[in-house]
């Protein structure tokens, strides 16, 4: 275990590298001077040389990539005596603070969105897959997918405004959507998470709901369950023991990109929500056309994909064995 | 005047399709009596204002004049999208910026709002300034009693090192005016490079704590106006924290920041060393104010509507009314009472590119065939503004209605096809640029269409929308009509016509978007703007405006409109001087 996890963090790191320079020599190179944003009326040539030697701009986009990265190890020093201290992921001049500080900031709200809503897609989606897999063409199976296609067929800025507008501005049954720090608060915390939790679980419980019935009723009718079941085990036993635990491995699969992109931030819905997350502060930052902070979001929404995907990994030796010996 | 940058913010809100003008950088004439529509408007509702008068040396002392029924006390919820993109004075031009600054620091003048009329008013200083060697030379004395957050003093070297500040090229962003005028040259860090240095501006006296003297090199008889800009703020030597300062201002103002949580919150209190005794212009009623950003526009004004618990005493202060919304906002009389809906500074227009054409009959048919009143519908119609004739708005001093064409709002197409016949070229071709946006799209087939009908032969060229400004911007675009905004600084005509009439300022994304150059108007910019008298200089303008319109360098379109909502538990919201709505004169009920 402890040899597949030194060399998927030694590849997740090399992953990140590629990527950051990937996402800086496209936001770099691709997007106008940032510069010009500051210049004002009548900009000249030398007021703009002399801002974009304050914003670290001023050198071929590979060197300024060479500064972002010994900013990583020995921290940064720009042109009006903003200092970003090691490991610097570089500076935002929209807020004044490095872009460490302000991910850090905004990590405990987005957290708080992808672990509840994660837990409540899990809970939904793979309980009422459970019970359509279980009773098959019934009404009940019939009920419960169709609930779950109308689920999928919402988007998050549809359903969730109009629950916003119905739930919270028309009948006052639940509190505005907010974030308040856990630790401040646990249950205004919740009050204030409750309908991002459920915006997000309904739109995508839909997907598990409909995978786990499927992976399910495939399992069900492998050759292993027919011998489980000849040797007399109980249906429950059957059911949860054996087949449900062969089909975990592919939902599991699911969730843990699905987890990844949460955690990444989950744009939309803290958008809709005013949520201040990653996501958030990605759609700000391109509003604002800050690019040390979009980059610093990038680099968020990759980690989280990457470490999601070695939970997976380590997941899977947990739940089959035989990932374990292969 | 509007900045390159305030012009592209600008052009690419309404370029987007936003119903918003959110235009950065201006400040106008606000705020007044209903006086019915504008010229040539649709059904405006709301209200029409007034130009802004000079005030006093007797108008200019002591406190506010009380508005009736409002009380001290209480908590006021801002909301908005966006956090304020800066709060350091100097780098301060956007128009919501400006609300915040308005807040947090004092100007040598500002604008004292009484019973819906604006007047210019002595701020930290006791009139609006002497001016002496021709409008060259300004002086101004500070009143007793100014104190900071901490209680210490408010001294003109304050002042002075406040407006040296907006010489250091790392705090960019703020307008230039005065560092252009002290200066002479449009390089002005080059010339003086800012004060953390240790380096003096000495076209700024201060002989002592209480008295300020510019030396400008060129005469302007409207520097009291630029004295009422944010950016021009005291700043105390020792309280200069640079780039932080952007974050946490030291407070001249009613206000100081307690705290500031970037992008999602700011919290202000108040300055209890303020005096409202020496502040006419400020009224500050409410106890603290609460900033939140990151609630989308649709959001925000469900949030208004509902009103629900501390709602009741929320604002926002450049949030519109979103298209969806307006008409239940508009047909319920108890949403509507809480409304601000009002004509603001900027107008909207649409450039005729005069190096390419040059007959004025073609343009003459141009503005005849327009259809108005079609594109101002897919625009959310009279919500969006008033029709307009001229390029002043109402709201600019030296504005005056007139219309010299009577091309009627929906378009005339028979006059039109008069014209052309008596043209060189009856059938001449048009190439209309637009941002490609499903407004502008649909507008592009509406105007296609109107001007087909006169006998033009239309060419529609879409640009994509993050490319409008720099390709309709250029010196040598190929287009012949396309879309433009302006939005002045301050009410005076000086600085809406000389900026994009003057053909010497040509420039790439320039403000003469026409590319207007006629030398006999040049010079005539030049003769006005050294008039050292106002009130000749704005009837000066007057006339000039009517004699450039009759060369129909582009076709006037809307004085674009603010409608805005606020909570009932508030009073006293109204449209400020800056094309937002003003913050000053708020109380909670």
């Amino acid at each position: 275990m402890l040899r597949f996890l030194t060399r998927r963090l030694l590849g997740a790191a090399l992953i990140l590298l590629v990527i950051s320079a990937a996402t800086f020599l496209l936001f770099f190179a691709v997007t106008p001077d940032p510069a010009l944003l500051s210049c004002g009326k009548q900009c000249t040539p030398e007021t703009l040389a002399a801002i974009q030697h304050n914003l670290g701009v001023d050198s071929p986009v590979p060197v300024q990539y060479w500064h972002f990265l010994v900013g990583v190890f020995a921290g940064r020093d720009f042109g009006a005596g903003q200092h970003c201290p090691a490991p610097c992921l570089g500076y935002s001049f929209v807020n004044q603070q490095p872009v460490l500080q302000t991910l850090l900031d905004r990590l405990p709200a987005t957290l708080s969105v992808a672990f509840g809503a994660g837990a409540l897609v899990l809970t939904m989606g793979v309980g009422l897959g459970l019970i359509a897999a279980l009773r098959r063409g019934k009404p009940l199976d019939k009920a419960s997918m169709g609930l779950a296609l109308i689920g999928a067929s919402f988007q998050i800025y549809f359903f969730g405004i109009i629950a916003r507008y119905v739930l919270v501005d028309q009948l006052g049954w639940l509190p505005r959507p907010d974030y308040t720090p856990l630790t401040s608060d646990p249950l205004q915390w919740a009050g204030g998470m409750i309908l991002p939790w459920v915006t997000l679980a309904v739109v995508n419980a839909a997907t598990y709901a409909r995978f786990t019935r499927s992976t399910m009723l495939e399992n069900l009718s492998e050759e292993y369950v027919r011998a489980v079941r000849a040797k007399g085990l109980s249906a429950r036993a059957v059911y949860l023991k054996h087949a449900f635990r062969g089909a975990m491995t592919p939902v599991l699969t699911m969730f843990g990109i699905d987890m990844g992109m949460f955690l990444g931030g989950a744009l939309i819905t803290e958008t809709t929500f005013n949520i201040p997350g990653i996501g958030r502060l990605a759609v700000d930052s391109v509003a604002a056309q800050d690019l040390p902070m979009m980059m610093g979001t990038v680099l968020v929404a990759s980690t989280a994909m990457v470490f999601a995907s070695i939970a997976v990994d380590a997941c899977y030796a947990l739940i089959d064995p035989r990932v374990r010996t292969s | 005047m509007l900045s390159k940058r305030t012009a592209r913010v600008l052009a690419t809100l309404l370029v987007a399709g936003s119903l918003t003008v959110t235009a950065a950088g201006c400040s106008s004439n606000s705020a007044g009596k209903s006086a019915g529509s504008g010229s040539g408007s649709g059904p405006g509702f709301g209200q029409q204002q007034e130009a802004v008068a000079i005030g006093t040396a007797a108008q200019s002392s002591g406190a506010d004049p009380a508005i009736p029924g409002a009380k001290s006390g209480g908590t006021v919820t801002e909301l908005q999208r966006a956090d304020f993109s800066h709060l350091d004075p100097a780098r301060v031009y956007s128009s919501t910026n400006q609300m915040a600054d308005l807040l947090l620091t004092r100007q040598l003048t500002s604008y004292q709002w009484v019973d819906g009329k604006n007047t210019l008013v002595g701020d930290l200083a006791t009139d609006t300034g002497r001016s002496s060697d021709g409008a060259k030379t300004w002086t101004y004395t500070l009143k007793d009693g100014l104190k900071y957050e901490d209680g210490s003093p408010i001294t003109a070297q304050d002042v002075k090192y406040g407006i040296e500040r907006t010489f250091q090229a790392e705090l960019s962003g703020g307008p230039q005016y005065l560092q252009m005028w002290l200066t002479g040259s449009s390089d002005f860090s080059k010339v003086y490079p800012g004060p953390w240095g240790g380096q003096d501006l000495p076209a700024i006296e201060t002989p002592d704590a209480k008295t300020i003297v510019f030396h400008l090199k060129s005469p302007h008889a409207d520097f009291p106006f630029a004295a009422a800009m944010q950016s021009y703020s005291p700043v105390p030597k020792a309280k200069d924290t640079h780039a932080a300062f952007d974050q946490h201002p030291f407070s001249s103002g009613p206000y100081k920041v307690l705290s500031h949580d970037a992008g999602k919150s700011l919290e202000l209190v108040r300055n209890t060393y303020w005096d409202p005794t020496t502040d006419p212009t400020r009224h500050a009623y409410p106890d603290k104010w609460n900033f939140e950003f990151g609630g989308q526009n649709l959001d925000i004004d469900q949030r208004l509507i509902a009103a629900k618990g501390e709602d009741a005493d929320a604002m926002a202060f450049r949030t519109q009314v979103t298209p969806d919304l307006a008409e239940q906002v508009m047909s319920d009389p108890s949403l509507k009472s809480r409304t601000v809906d009002s004509v603001n500074p900027f107008t909207e227009y649409f450039s005729i590119n005069n190096k390419r054409v040059t007959d004025v009959k073609e343009r003459q048919a141009l503005l005849m065939a327009f259809p108005k009143e079609q594109v101002r519908k897919i625009f959310g119609g009279p919500l969006y503004g008033d029709f307009s004739t001229t390029f002043l708005s109402p709201q600019v001093n030296g504005y005056h209605k007139f219309d010299l064409f009577g091309a009627p709002n929906t378009g005339d197409p028979a006059a039109a096809k008069k014209l052309l016949a008596t043209s060189a070229n009856p059938h001449p071709t048009i190439v209309y640029a637009y941002a490609n946006t499903d407004q502008w799209q649909q507008a592009a087939v509406v105007i296609s269409n109107a001007l087909t009908a006169a006998g033009f032969n239309v060419v529609k060229h879409p640009i994509s929308d993050q490319n409008y400004y720099d390709e309709m911007g250029a010196v040598d675009n190929p287009f012949d009509l396309y879309w433009a905004g302006w939005g002045p600084d301050w009410p005076s005509p000086t600085s809406v016509i000389a900026p994009i009439f003057d053909g010497r300022g040509i420039a790439p994304a320039g403000a003469d978007t026409m590319l207007f150059n006629d030398p006999q108007v040049n010079s005539e910019i030049d003769r006005i703007s050294a008039e050292p008298d106002l009130d000749q200089q704005n009837k000066d303008w007057s006339k000039l405006e009517e004699k450039i319109m009759a060369e129909v360098p582009a076709i006037p379109w809307v004085y674009s409109r603010l409608v805005v909502m606020y909570g009932p538990g508030l009073g006293g919201v109204h449209l400020g001087m800056i094309g937002t709505v003003y913050p000053l004169d708020v109380y909670v009920k």
